[in-house]
């Protein structure tokens, strides 16, 4: 497991290349071995090692308040009949404006190589952090969403401490689907599309603390020479 | 508030055409219409919904129709300039970090650092243009050597 004191200081090039410090000898992924793999959806247990190991250590609240938590309401906010009555509505909602988590902060740091690992399985792509959250113990959530005004790849990378106590759970093609999360990390990816007739509703519910980190991949770069 | 916009002269003779920068002024009512530049079209506080932040702002143009809307090929400079800004700051470190590492005869702590400069010198060049097309794609290019 890497030292997470090595990721206090928010900015500093020593740090990132600090190769001493890196999981040196753990080989890089060059593709994930996906368990479910659907054109909008792929999901896996089987995570990379060395991402893993990146990942590993403590990560920092930038939101120290705790919210309240309610699991009712996060289970409510995250069943099939909330968003049949957003869909009812005629409803958009590009983000979710209901939700219970809170926020943590990646320094560069620690972000940079974490990103550089994913970009050896998503060549000539920019990858982009798009949310880091903790969803808290006893009602984590965040309520139905289609993401489409960000048409792109997304991945998400989460950890739970217990099997199926939390899920992310979708929407798409008539079909409702969720995909519980298992003991240790959890990793999806999914398109999401934009003036989609069938977009990709989502949301997530967390009965134990899950963390979450999420990436935006746009396929926007010429190979290295 | 009230908010215009108008274009910038951007000729000799102080007048401007399609391909000027705009201008923006916001007012607290009626009463300050003396501030607002003649021909100014009135618009929200966000005119331009895929540029909320205002990032793009110089990219900004007023069509003739009094449309608002981005010229690309400006926003794709501006990004590179943001990107050569992130770059300069980057290079500092690295070549602070480089500076002692060389002093400490660490040789392969110099030599990582000088491919990690290389990767960054060419990293305006890896950008692959003809996948962005909107300005929500020009937002998303982040090379990742650059974060």
């Amino acid at each position: 497991m890497i030292d997470p004191l090595k990721f206090l200081p928010p900015t500093d090039f020593r740090d990132r290349l600090n190769l001493e410090a890196d999981p040196d000898g753990i080989k890089s992924a060059d593709a994930f071995e996906w368990e479910v793999n659907t054109p909008r959806m792929k999901s896996t247990t089987k995570i990379p090692e060395k991402l893993k190991a990146l990942m590993g250590g403590s990560w920092p609240l930038e939101d120290t308040q705790r919210p309240e938590v309610s699991d009712a309401k996060a289970q409510e906010a995250c069943s099939e009949s909330a968003l049949e009555r957003i869909l009812s509505k005629g409803e958009a909602r590009d983000k979710a404006n209901d939700k219970c988590l809170q926020r943590l902060s990646v320094a560069r740091n620690r972000l940079s190589p974490i990103v550089r690992e994913l970009s050896l399985v998503y060549p000539n792509c920019s990858l982009m952090i798009s949310g880091f959250f903790l969803y808290p113990q006893g009602g984590g959530y965040m309520g139905w969403h289609t993401n489409e005004g960000n048409a792109c790849t997304r991945l998400y990378l989460s950890h739970a401490p217990e099997d199926d106590k939390s899920f992310f759970r979708y929407y798409c093609g008539g079909e409702y689907v969720t995909s519980w999360d298992k003991q240790g990390w959890n990793l999806r990816q999914f398109e999401v599309t934009k003036g989609d007739d069938d977009p990709l509703w989502h949301c997530v519910y967390a009965n134990v603390g899950r963390l979450s980190v999420g990436f935006r991949i746009n396929k926007n770069l010429k190979p290295l020479k | 508030m009230l908010h215009y916009l108008y274009r910038l002269p951007n000729k000799p003779d102080g007048g401007s055409d399609l391909s000027a920068p705009v201008g923006m002024v916001s007012i607290p009512d009626e009463s300050y219409m003396h501030r607002v530049p003649e021909g100014a079209i009135q618009v929200s506080e966000t005119p331009v919904s895929e540029d909320e932040s205002g990032a793009f702002f110089e990219a900004w143009r007023l069509s003739d129709d009094g449309e608002v809307y981005v010229d690309l090929e400006v926003a794709k400079e501006i990004k590179l300039n943001q990107l050569r800004e992130r770059r300069d700051g980057l290079f500092k470190d690295l070549d602070r970090q480089q500076f002692n590492a060389f002093g400490s005869k660490k040789t392969d702590i110099v030599e990582k650092i000088e491919e990690e400069k290389e990767l960054l010198r060419n990293v305006t060049e890896r950008i692959d243009w003809d996948q962005v097309t909107t300005l929500e794609q020009i937002n998303y290019v982040m090379p990742p050597e650059m974060v």
